[in-house]
């Protein structure tokens, strides 16, 4: 664009424009309802009149000048024969003829009345300059009351209603009011009333929602396009403008030559019709316009509204370049920094390079190994195009390949397909925090999908049940430079939001380190090369724990798992086993449950989720707080194949008979719950005598809820504990609760043992039938289960009532989660919006775009939370241990 | 404990009144002109316990004290609306 000059706009006022600003809008007046001559050549005073401007490449704009792209266009006119109404105010020119009365064209309200609401919309007007002003409620309040008197203050007269029949037909007393008629009684509303009525008459006036001149959009608006049959085909819009200039043509012509007022009205009304739909082709009422295919028209309203309309789809939803959408699968060998991304979307996706000296042999070899491969089956980035120092862009092509490789030199630029060591943004919607979109460094894959590695999974939030995930080439050197730096996901294993890390070893890498390190565990010199190999271990073996076991010598786990420490590491913490078990420090260290790590070697313990997974994992907190994020995403990575490599070895895998508990054991618990059940149902006894004693603050019948819901709590954990000692540690569905690698104890007991009670809104389950849950129990049974007792386990089944109130609580949770996304994801949105364009400055302070102080110390502390400790500075137990000399 | 938390409640930071010199001491390593300041209305109840009358235009020194972060100082602009 040229001489653009800078402009401040004050302010924006949205009124209607009158016939005058019409017109004076207009590059020209459109007559003729032909868009083309015979040459092709557009018809002056056409629709596609050249001073609307151009859509054909040579021509210039009659009123500008310009050439085709340089052009918006220009507005013209089309003058109307007769007046016609704008459906889109239908309803606003009901309340002001209804508002007022028609001889005198006075609002229908006193004068001090409107010196009220004038005082009122003023005050409002001045208060809020400079924000947007909404003056509707006042004027909806004046209106309403100018319609409900009968008479008018002014005159004395009385009031004829006026009723609108949708979307255009006036009627006083069934007698049709004409557009004209209309016109006039708006006319002569005088200015001072205006304002009641929602018109600053300095802009506009009511009148003017009757249209007398009809703007006609530029022809850019609404391009013609050229079949492949060299047929012309024009848009929606121009189509419904040349019915509009058709009709107009015939409705002057007849009322000039003085027709039959019938046939006149009958034109008039179809004007009206092609009017209305050539703003609105939905407007309820009346029938849709269709293009000779029977295909609706796509009109004004229709380019505008909805989702696929302009608002919603172009402006707020833009579409970008360089980037791709497939769905996403694990790879437990990719390092957390690395995405798989598939040849296909690979040929497409592009970085533009500039070529030197010193890259240029590099690139010609792309070009020659592209078109002419030396090994068909591997993976070459190729080049679409480069492009000339002069800005020419040349595609190569099989035929111009060879001539273009040889021109290729230093100034050119190549968009070079991607290659291993493109740094790319990845990103799963919802993208609700700044985790949500990391940089990956490509890895080039066979296959259709972007590989991951599993470690990622919670910071994206992201399964491999189908999702699909959005990758970004980043096109400049400061992008890249400003990824890298960034938002690689190494930069992102600690959360800003507690100074914890998210991204840490789950669910098998924690069984598998479990596994591998557990209770005397071992491994013979092939097992501990085959498990050391996968972390590309180069050093010399260790000295095996075990020397002189049977079959040669033997590595521990621990041994094996201490590669990765750091040499300075010293830690002892309580394994996630032992906390689970509820021991006691003592029987802990009997158990050698607790986790000691001298000088980076693991002398005791099991590594699970307490040395290694996000939130708890103690070593890699450690790691990641201490030794940076590059340390942090070796070991991250490292565990990732460790485990693998651990799990190859032993093994593990879960079934139904990880459920199973010997009979005595199920018997116990029927026995614990016939017994629990008696108890409730002589407290119901007592409650129904009246004997039950209540609590203090509580009322009778709370206390024999809170009872009742206290004994079947207390049972389902002792069926809980009764199913727990036949569940050992050979199991491997418990090494996963216990290790923290997925599912909880709970879960089991609730396989194995029994579900226990269900609850909605946090009480046993009372809704239903009159006076009881289901008609299969009495009226005004408090029993058990007649109000949602499972004793059944998972394993054995529901029976059909228990079943029922099982489904009642599991819908409870699934309606809340649904709630709750929808809720906390506005709340965020306001929140984000609110805070967006704050920063922290050099000097500390936090400022927002105005450059004004919101915070004088960045969160009053001036630490970055991703470098605390879940919030603390500095680890002050730390530096009391290594003050004290330590080890 | 800073002794400066104590002053109507626990719960309301101690608000001090600057003079001119004072404010001047305060904005300058800051880089920023009294405007630029977080606002304080005057009718604020904080404002009424202060021993002088505050006016528009008045800077006042917020003494804050959290567990966390410790004392920390704010400054505020007083403005009539
Ligand atoms: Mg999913
Ligand atoms: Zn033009």
């Amino acid at each position: 664009m040229r001489e653009m000059i800078p402009k401040k706009i004050a302010r924006i006022d949205f009124a209607l424009m009158g016939p005058k600003e019409i017109r004076k809008l207009s590059a020209t007046k459109v007559i003729t309802a032909d868009t083309y001559d015979d040459d092709g050549f557009p018809i002056p005073m056409g629709l596609m009149d050249l001073h609307m401007g151009v859509i054909e490449p040579g021509l210039r704009c009659k009123t500008s000048g310009r050439k085709m792209d340089e052009d918006p266009g220009h507005f013209g006119h089309i003058d109307l024969a007769m007046p016609v109404i704008h459906a889109g105010y239908s309803k606003t020119m009901k309340d002001v003829l209804n508002a007022t009365h028609p001889s005198s064209g006075r609002i229908m309200l006193t004068q001090d009345r409107i010196e009220h609401y004038n005082v009122q919309i003023q005050r409002l007007i001045d208060s809020e300059a400079g924000t947007t002003v909404t003056i509707g409620g006042i004027v909806r309040r004046a209106i309403r009351e100018a319609v409900k008197s009968k008479t008018c203050p002014h005159c004395g007269e009385e009031k004829i209603k006026v009723t609108l029949d949708k979307p255009t037909t006036f009627r006083e007393e069934g007698r049709k009011l004409t557009p004209k008629e209309i016109r006039s009684r708006m006319e002569k509303i005088p200015d001072s009333d205006l304002l009641c009525l929602g018109f600053n008459p300095k802009i506009t006036r009511p009148e003017n929602m009757i249209l007398t001149v009809l703007s006609v959009p530029p022809v850019p608006m609404r391009p013609s396009i050229t079949l492949e049959s060299g047929e012309r085909s024009e848009d929606d819009l121009t189509h419904k403008l040349v019915d509009v200039l058709r009709i107009n043509q015939r409705l002057r012509e007849n009322r000039d030559a003085g027709a039959p007022q019938l046939i006149v009205e009958d034109l008039w009304e179809l004007l009206q019709y092609h009017i209305t739909t050539y703003f609105d082709n939905q407007t309820a009422g009346i029938p849709t316009a269709r293009h000779r295919s029977g295909r609706p028209l796509k009109t004004i309203v229709q380019r505008l509204k909805g989702k696929e309309g302009r608002f919603r789809s172009n402006l707020s939803g833009k579409r970008v370049n360089f980037s791709a959408r497939t769905v996403i699968t694990p790879d437990p060998y990719l390092s957390i920094n690395q995405v798989g991304v598939p040849e296909l979307a690979a040929r497409e996706l592009t970085v533009p390079v500039r070529i030197n000296i010193h890259n240029l042999a590099f690139m010609r070899n792309l070009i020659k190994e592209n078109f002419d491969p030396s090994d068909p089956e591997q993976y070459i980035p190729g080049i679409n195009y480069m492009i000339r120092p002069d800005g020419r862009r040349v595609k190569l092509t099989d035929e111009n390949w060879e001539f273009n490789h040889e021109r290729l030199e230093p100034g050119f630029i190549v968009e070079r397909h991607l290659m291993d060591g493109d740094i790319v943004l990845f990103n799963r919607q919802p993208s609700l925090h700044r985790m949500s979109m990391m940089a990956h460094e490509v890895r080039i894959m066979k296959g259709k999908t972007f590989r991951i590695n599993l470690c990622v999974c919670p910071p994206y939030n992201a399964d491999f049940d189908g999702d699909e995930m959005n990758l970004h080439v980043v096109q400049s050197e400061e992008a890249r430079a400003e990824a890298r730096i960034l938002m690689r996901v190494q930069e992102h294993i600690r959360s800003p939001r507690f100074g914890g890390a998210v991204i840490g070893a789950i669910h098998d890498h924690i069984t598998g380190m479990f596994l591998l390190t557990h209770g005397e565990a071992s491994y013979d010199i092939d097992q501990t090369v085959r498990i050391l190999s996968r972390v590309e271990y180069k050093k010399d073996l260790p000295k095996p724990e075990y020397p002189k076991a049977k079959g040669g010598p033997r590595w521990s786990g621990r041994q094996i798992f201490s590669v990765l420490l750091p040499d300075d590491m010293n830690l002892k913490y309580d394994a996630s086993v032992a906390v689970s078990l509820a021991l006691t420090p003592e029987e802990n260290a009997e158990l050698d449950l607790t986790v000691e790590i001298v000088n980076g070697q693991m002398i005791r313990g099991p590594v699970d989720g307490h040395s290694i997974s996000a939130f708890k994992g103690k070593i890699l907190e450690e790691i990641s707080r201490l030794n940076g994020s590059n340390a942090a995403r070796d070991f991250i990575d490292k565990v990732t194949r460790l485990a693998v490599g651990a799990l190859m070895e032993t093994g593990c895998t879960t079934g139904i008979d990880d459920a199973d508990v010997p009979k005595e054991a199920l018997l116990q618990i029927s026995d614990a719950q016939d017994v629990a059940v008696k108890e409730v149902d002589k407290l119901v006894n007592a409650y129904n005598k009246g004997k039950l004693q209540p609590r203090p603050g509580r009322s009778v019948e709370e206390t024999l809820e809170v009872e009742v819901m206290g004994v079947l709590g207390r049972v389902r954990d002792k069926s809980g504990e009764i199913a727990g000692t036949h569940l050992g540690m050979d199991n491997f569905a418990v090494i996963m609760a216990r290790s923290g690698a997925r599912g909880s104890m709970l879960n089991l007991s609730q396989m194995a043992g029994s579900i226990g009670q269900q609850a909605v809104r946090g009480e046993r389950i009372s809704r239903g039938y009159e006076q009881r849950t289901l008609s299969h129990f009495n009226k005004g049974d408090l029993g058990a289960d007649a109000k949602g007792f499972v004793r059944s386990s998972y394993k054995k089944g529901l029976t059909p009532t228990e079943y029922f109130f099982h489904s009642m609580g599991g819908r409870e949770g699934l309606v809340d989660t649904a709630v709750r996304t929808s809720r906390s994801g506005y709340m965020q949105r306001r929140l984000v919006n609110a805070l967006e364009d704050l920063r922290v400055k050099y000097d500390g302070t936090v400022r927002n775009t105005a450059n004004t102080v919101v915070q004088f110390k960045y969160g009053e502390d001036s630490i970055d939370p991703t470098k605390s400790k879940f919030g603390d500075a500095i680890d002050i137990d730390r530096l009391i241990e290594d003050a004290k000399g330590g080890k | 404990m800073d002794n400066n938390i104590f002053w109507l409640n626990k719960l309301v930071p101690k608000h001090v009144l600057l003079d001119d010199s004072e404010i001047e001491k305060r904005l300058k390593p800051l880089q920023i002109e009294k405007k630029q300041l977080p606002k304080i209305l005057l009718k604020d109840p904080a404002l009424k316990a202060l021993d002088q009358e505050a006016k528009p235009g008045d800077v006042v020194e917020i003494h804050r004290f959290d567990d966390h972060a410790g004392t920390n100082l704010a400054y505020r602009l007083v403005v009539e609306e």
